[in-house]
């Protein structure tokens, strides 16, 4: 049985990639201030492809995520920059005219399984539901097709569990039936939004092996978001890592990890569980706290926390630049494995103190 | 199984919420000044008095007329007729079975309580939802300033404004008066429904029902803005579900338990109002029974209709029990495993 794909809504532009954000903000206005969630990201996305986005807790992952899909409510939210998918400029549409393609060219698959589905709606329900709704075609063959899903994220005896409510599934179950919602349309673009971060260890990997299968299956491209770097490394293409609602440095998966130049990125990697560390082993976790995203530091985002924070990184913000390969950007004054870095680096240690803490105490 | 056991636990709370129903009624009518041989026979003289009230089992103990009342057999056990035995007394003034008077004006009550409810909870919803899903705006602090206007207004004044304005003065609708609906001849087959039925009730229903509105509107409003910050309803969006879809496909349902158990329980206060607002129609239903047995200090008759209300409520309240039950398929499992 062959899925049926929604019709593109609009002519793709010929050449142009799948996803294009440029310059993308999103804040929000709060009693406390405007809080700079996503502040000026830019990415491009081609159809197939996965990007990881990587970051801490409060990193402006899901918010950059449902910036780009146009989820987020319109109360209280301003957005600002360009988001093209497939050609098509999405910031200025409507939500009623995003219902188009939410869903049907673009799907979201949420972190936690356990309240992503809808509990007092059966299974089969929640996934014809959109069926029904982006492709013309009548019950029986929108559950033949729920049918088809959930066999290909391999649901034991899917007949019987489209009747089923999702408190009757295990959590990893109910995530296989949160990416059988996803595909139900086939999009070509799924936000993966930690997809994996509630579930067992064991099933993990089961879950992420099963988006690959669907995405090979379907030309799909994928955006990866989590907050452990050993996740995307064996299935990202390119993995942005954020901070503080920006991109600090982006690059092809292999130069992010032999060419690392952003001290955050750095500190990410070596939180890495590692297979020959014992499993109790702890993971080094970066001291200190993101900032303060209604007020966040003049300088770079990360002074405070910088092992290599020098006193330029207080006044001036530093720009994504270039690095030496293809598609590598960062931000940073003093890169790792640089003659500045390591100079910076070599001289905070010698002084048993960074620019950062000393800045860090007024802070 | 659970599900019996549970009918079982059920029918046990009956019973004992009846006793004590019973139990407080027949002594709360007992304090009412005054007594009935006085009412019934206001010239005659005090031993007529005497041997009437004999008669009505009046002399007996407070106790003893209670045990009788229940009909429990205590010691003599032939000819004891009470609730028990499903008898529901008789009028002392007139020797009528109060079951007879309870089938003509049952019915009359329960539609207009009914209708009631129904008006209550088809413009609550709506504006719950709206207002939910409008919350902090312009649109929700109206309809909520609105509700709140009627919620302060009470009902009898409003039916007495309605009756003025509407009946009186405009003449669009009858001020007073009843013709039979679709239930009353299921009490009575001597009654015969008649479009004009529902004319009588517009009114009286409006004075019962729009106090209720901001009640439920609010319960429901809250409820349904925790729901919609839920995941699954970021996930129907994100699955391009139309909005008035997601409103009330997704969210209503999950957010319908508490607006369900008040309005259960509401249905004690609508009870309440139907007395002011039949006597106040001329409705010849039980607040109006009520309301002329008190005048009367019919307290045999008076503890009957506060029994079989009494009775309805606290059935109407497992009712609700039950249709959490089809509202939440995670209490199914919760209630049976209890
Ligand atoms: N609706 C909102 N109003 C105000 N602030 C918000 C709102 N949504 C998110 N934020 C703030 O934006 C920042 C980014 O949040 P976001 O949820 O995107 O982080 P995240 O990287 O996804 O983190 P996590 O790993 O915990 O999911 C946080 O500081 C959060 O408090
Ligand atoms: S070295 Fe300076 S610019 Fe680079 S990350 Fe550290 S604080 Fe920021
Ligand atoms: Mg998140």
């Amino acid at each position: 049985m062959t899925v049926p794909v929604a019709e593109p809504t609009a002519e793709p532009a010929p050449g142009a990639p799948l996803l294009e954000v440029t310059d993308l903000t999103t804040h929000f206005e709060t009693p406390g201030g405007i809080v700079r969630a996503v502040d000026g990201v830019s990415l491009t996305l081609e159809r197939g492809k996965t990007l990881g986005i990587v970051g801490e807790s409060g990193s402006g992952k899901t918010v950059l995520s449902r910036s780009i899909m146009g989820l987020l409510p319109k109360r209280g939210t301003i957005r600002g920059g360009s988001v093209r998918f497939d050609g098509v400029e999405l910031m200025t549409r409507s939500p009623k005219e995003m219902r188009d393609f939410w869903g049907a060219r673009m799907a979201m698959i949420f972190q936690d399984p356990m309240t992503s589905l809808n509990p007092v709606m059966k299974i089969g329900k929640q996934i014809t539901e959109s069926i029904r709704h982006h492709l013309d075609v009548d019950r029986d063959y929108a559950t033949e097709l729920a049918v088809t899903l959930l066999r290909s994220v391999r649901i034991p005896e899917p007949e019987r569990r489209l009747r089923d409510y999702p408190h009757q599934l295990s959590g990893g179950m109910r995530q296989r039936v949160c990416i059988a919602v996803a595909m139900a349309c086939g999009p070509a673009l799924l936000f993966a939004d930690e997809p994996t971060t509630a579930l067992d260890v064991t099933v993990q990997a089961q879950v992420l092996d099963l988006m690959a299968a669907q995405q090979r299956e379907r030309f799909m491209a994928i955006v990866l978001i989590t907050h452990d770097l050993g996740v995307v490394a064996g299935r990202a293409d390119e993995i942005a890592v954020m901070y503080a609602g920006r991109i600090v440095e982006k690059a092809p998966t292999s130069v992010l990890f032999t060419q690392t130049r952003m001290p955050y990125t750095k500190a990410l990697l070596s939180s890495i569980p590692k297979l020959e560390h014992p499993s109790h082993s702890r993971l080094a976790t970066i001291p200190g706290r993101p900032p303060n995203l209604v007020a966040p530091p003049a300088g770079c985002k990360f002074a405070p926390r910088c092992a290599q924070a020098q006193p330029r990184c207080l006044e001036e913000d530093p720009p994504l630049v270039p690095g030496s390969a293809p598609g590598h950007e960062y931000r940073c004054w003093f890169p790792v494995g640089t003659p500045e870095g390591d100079d910076a680096l070599a001289r905070n240690r010698a002084a048993g103190k960074t620019a950062g803490t000393t800045a860090g105490g007024a802070a | 199984m659970a599900a019996l056991r549970l009918i079982a636990r059920r029918f046990l709370q009956l019973a004992i919420v009846l006793l004590l129903v019973t139990f407080f009624t027949f002594s709360l009518v007992r304090l009412l000044p005054g007594d009935p041989a006085k009412t019934i026979i206001p010239f005659g003289s005090d031993q007529q008095r005497a041997a009437l009230a004999k008669d009505l089992g009046l002399d007996k103990p407070f106790l003893q007329q209670y045990v009788n009342y229940l009909g429990i057999p205590v010691i003599k056990s032939e000819g004891t007729t009470g609730l028990l035995q499903g008898n529901l007394g008789r009028k002392y003034a007139t020797n009528q079975p109060v079951g007879e008077l309870i089938k003509q004006s049952l019915p009359v009550s329960i539609q207009l309580v009914i209708y009631a409810q129904l008006v209550a909870l088809a413009l609550a919803i709506p504006l719950g939802v709206l207002t939910a899903y409008r919350a902090g705006t312009r649109t929700d602090r109206a309809v909520n300033t609105t509700a709140f206007g009627f919620l302060a207004l009470p009902n009898f004044v409003l039916a007495l404004l309605l009756s003025y304005v509407i009946g009186a003065r405009l003449k669009w609708l009858p001020t007073a008066g009843y013709e039979p609906g679709w239930l009353d001849p299921l009490f009575d087959s001597a009654r015969t429904p008649s479009v004009e039925h529902l004319k009588y009730m517009v009114l009286p229903v409006i004075a019962l029902a729009v106090g209720q509105v901001a009640i439920y509107m609010r319960l429901l409003r809250s409820d349904m803005i925790a729901t919609l910050q839920e995941n699954f309803i970021t996930m129907a969006k994100a699955k391009g579900v139309p909005n008035r879809r997601i409103l009330f496909r997704h969210a209503l349902r999950p957010s319908s338990l508490t607006l369900l158990t008040v309005a259960g329980l509401n249905v004690g206060t609508l009870i309440g109002g139907a007395i002011v607002v039949e006597v106040i129609f001329g409705i010849p239903g039980m607040g109006t029974q009520i309301a002329t047995a008190i005048a009367a200090r019919e307290y045999v008759e008076l503890q009957s209709y506060i029994f079989v209300l009494a009775f309805i409520f606290v059935l109407i309240n497992f009712a609700v029990d039950f249709c959490y039950i089809l509202l939440d398929p995670r209490i199914r499992r919760a209630r049976a495993d209890a």
